[in-house]
């Protein structure tokens, strides 16, 4: 049986459902606000703010 | 990265050297698409020519489509091809060819039997009004779109801003030119002067890729003698939000006597940073020792034109450094071509479990 790994959002507080698979450094998106957040450790799970996209030109 | 085929190896490098050795600017590409089908008939790939010259390359039979999309043309210029301290030069080494090389190699290393089936695609008219991806978007969606650009081997790229280019055309009689009236040329740079100064009271604060930019790429006066006309070409960049409806309606809104040509016009794209491709792809470049960066461009590319046709997941992704795109010194690394192909191939047997 896979134990569901679930985070706190900083920014809303909400649960966010991390995948069995989870890696350190991997992005999810709180389903509640939207944020986009970086898994910064998984036991215990911890989530950040991830950092911005970088913008860049070309194509 | 070394596929071993039938034959020998293969390499992303080796591949691109192939492609670089035959020039393909946009309009000029068949020669390339008959010598790549050929290629990759060669290494066991299912290879066809479109209708639109665009080379199709399917590799195994599975229910669910990850398409590789590229691109064959490349801006005009010659760049002696050369391989020198482990980089290699030519035009169209990071602006498509690289990517594109590193995409058949990481394809040549997944299974030909399972769920899912690789489509390579090699487009024309990329740099031109994307003929070969509008061709490409008359077939059914793909589960997973990845549009081989050059993002950097250790960075996804997200999204893309959209675009309207079009021109302004204003004709009127020839005045003589020491008469108080504006002539059509006066007339035509004012107009220009409002659109890109209301643009720069709304882009205040925003960054770049937010911005509404307008670029004047051609200004010209022509005339008969008795009657002269202005035309004025420019590119509208266009952020997420801002879509080439609205656009054209604020355009039609202002360009007073001037008749407005639409040429090209495609929306914004902007990918989540969790779908299935951004998350395999930043996972395998992590596993390879890379930061995975995630980055939206302020240029346009195919990606535009075929996510809002097949409402389907995609990103761009190809080793290259893009800002040497388009430039006298266009080159690629090996290393970063290797990576790359190597995160692909990472990427590939992840989204086909």
């Amino acid at each position: 049986m896979t134990t569901e790994i679930t985070g706190v959002c900083p920014e809303c507080d909400a649960q966010v459902r991390l995948g069995a698979d989870a890696e350190v450094g991997e992005i999810v998106t709180c389903t509640e606000c939207g944020a986009d957040l970086e898994v910064r450790s998984i036991s215990p799970p911890r989530l950040e703010v991830a950092p911005p996209e970088e913008e860049d030109w070309g194509e | 990265m070394s596929v071993a085929v039938a034959g020998g190896a293969v390499t992303a490098a080796d591949l691109l050297l192939e492609m670089l050795a035959i020039p393909s600017p946009t309009g000029s590409e068949w020669r390339l698409a008959a010598a790549l089908r050929e290629r990759l008939e060669g290494l066991g790939f299912d290879a066809t020519i479109d209708p639109a010259g665009n080379v199709i390359a399917t590799w195994g039979t599975g229910p669910e489509e990850v398409m590789l999309l590229g691109h064959l043309d490349t801006v005009a210029g010659t760049i002696a091809v050369r391989r020198e301290g482990g980089v290699i030069h030519g035009r169209g080494a990071v602006d498509a060819k690289g990517p594109l090389a590193a995409a058949i190699a990481a394809v040549l290393g997944q299974p030909r039997r399972g769920g899912t089936r690789l489509t390579v695609v090699g487009c024309v008219d990329e740099e031109g009004d994307s003929r070969g991806a509008r061709q490409v978007a008359t077939r059914a969606a793909p589960a997973h779109l990845i549009v081989l650009e050059p993002s950097g081997w250790d960075a996804v790229t997200l999204g893309y801003r959209g675009i309207v280019r079009a021109e302004l055309r204003l004709e009127d009689d020839v005045r003589h030119r020491a008469a108080p009236e504006a002539t059509v040329a006066d007339r035509m740079v004012g107009t220009l002067a409002r659109l890109q100064a209301e643009l720069a009271g709304r882009n205040a604060g925003l960054s770049p890729f937010h911005r509404t930019d307008l670029r004047v790429t051609r200004l010209d006066v022509t005339g008969t003698g008795l009657r002269e006309t202005a035309t004025a070409t420019f590119q509208l960049r266009l952020p997420p939000g801002l879509g080439t409806a609205a656009t054209l309606d604020w355009l039609d809104a202002r360009r007073g006597e001037a008749e407005l040509l639409v040429q090209f016009a495609v929306d914004a794209v902007h990918a989540p940073r969790d779908g299935r491709a951004a998350r395999a792809l930043t996972r395998a470049i992590r596993h390879r020792g890379g930061a995975a960066r995630h980055k939206v461009k302020t240029g346009t590319a195919d990606m535009n034109l075929l996510v809002p046709r097949w409402a389907c997941p995609a990103v761009a992704y190809g080793p290259g450094d893009s800002h040497l795109d388009h430039t006298p010194d266009e080159a690629i690394s090996i290393a970063d071509l290797e990576r790359g192909a190597g995160v692909l191939a990472d990427a590939l047997a992840e989204l086909a479990r």
